[in-house]
């Protein structure tokens, strides 16, 4: 699927990913996981990469194999590098004044996979999958 | 996302109804930092019929404690749904609030 950087479209996403993965059988709590981590990243790209303008576009592709759901989201907007944003440590987090890397914590703690890839031809990759398991298991 | 906020004696009762998220959280934010700014420094947040989270609420719950705990004050939680608690457990954000299994605990905590 493809949407404009815009917040509201988030509800979208969501959607697709929910109605695409029950079909595949995927169990719900695995579903949940699936859609925050996403919800993360498209919320990551819309604010820094596009710095919440709203004509960005940012693609999502869904792909699933027998035990795993990769899911690539594409963004033609600023790269970062993932390796200067830390893993927040908790306790010391709560002294830190800035608030902030929480989203691509949650993303790194809830998916098995994270690869990102800034594209010198302009574009960004962000890929990340996670095992899954079939409700009829 | 309804918010519904009811105050006592000794502290603020918020019940979150819905999905907390990117868009939500927005004017979650300013009704609770509204609050602490009249002076309101103890919150219960009531997460029984909380069915979403992301990182934008909790950075909310996160930015409140933050503000009260210098005067004293607490936010603490009850009532967590499990698929909830679980995104509190691997973000770490058990480590910095009190989760209480129930309302009255949570009460009980805070009297």
């Amino acid at each position: 699927m493809q949407i404009k950087s815009t917040t509201e479209n988030l509800s979208l996403v969501r959607d697709f990913i929910q109605e695409t993965a029950l079909n595949k059988g995927v169990h719900q709590a695995i579903i949940d996981k699936i859609i925050l981590a996403v919800d993360e990243a498209s919320t990551n790209i819309i604010k820094h990469a596009y710095h919440s303008k709203p004509d960005g576009d940012i693609i999502i592709q869904l792909e699933f194999t027998d035990d795993k759901c990769r899911i690539i989201l594409i963004d033609f907007g600023e790269g970062f590098n993932p390796s200067q944003i830390p893993q927040p440590d908790m306790p010391k987090y709560f002294e830190q004044k800035k608030v902030g890397g929480l989203g691509l914590h949650l993303i790194r703690t809830l998916m098995d996979y994270v690869e990102y890839h800034t594209d010198k031809g302009g574009y960004n990759q962000l890929t990340i999958a996670k095992k899954i398991k079939n409700t009829a298991a | 996302m309804d918010v519904t906020i009811e105050k006592h004696n000794s502290y603020n009762n918020i019940i979150l109804k819905g999905r907390l998220d990117t868009i939500t959280s927005i004017p979650f934010e300013k009704q609770i930092l509204a609050l602490i700014e009249n002076g309101e420094i103890n919150f219960l947040i009531d997460c029984e019929q909380l069915n979403y989270i992301s990182s934008a609420g909790l950075r909310v719950l996160l930015l409140a404690s933050k503000k009260v705990t210098p005067n004293g004050g607490k936010v603490v939680l009850s009532a967590l749904q499990d698929h909830i608690r679980e995104v509190f457990e691997i973000s770490g954000f058990t480590a910095i609030f009190k989760i209480f299994g129930s309302h009255d605990e949570a009460v009980t905590f805070l009297n």
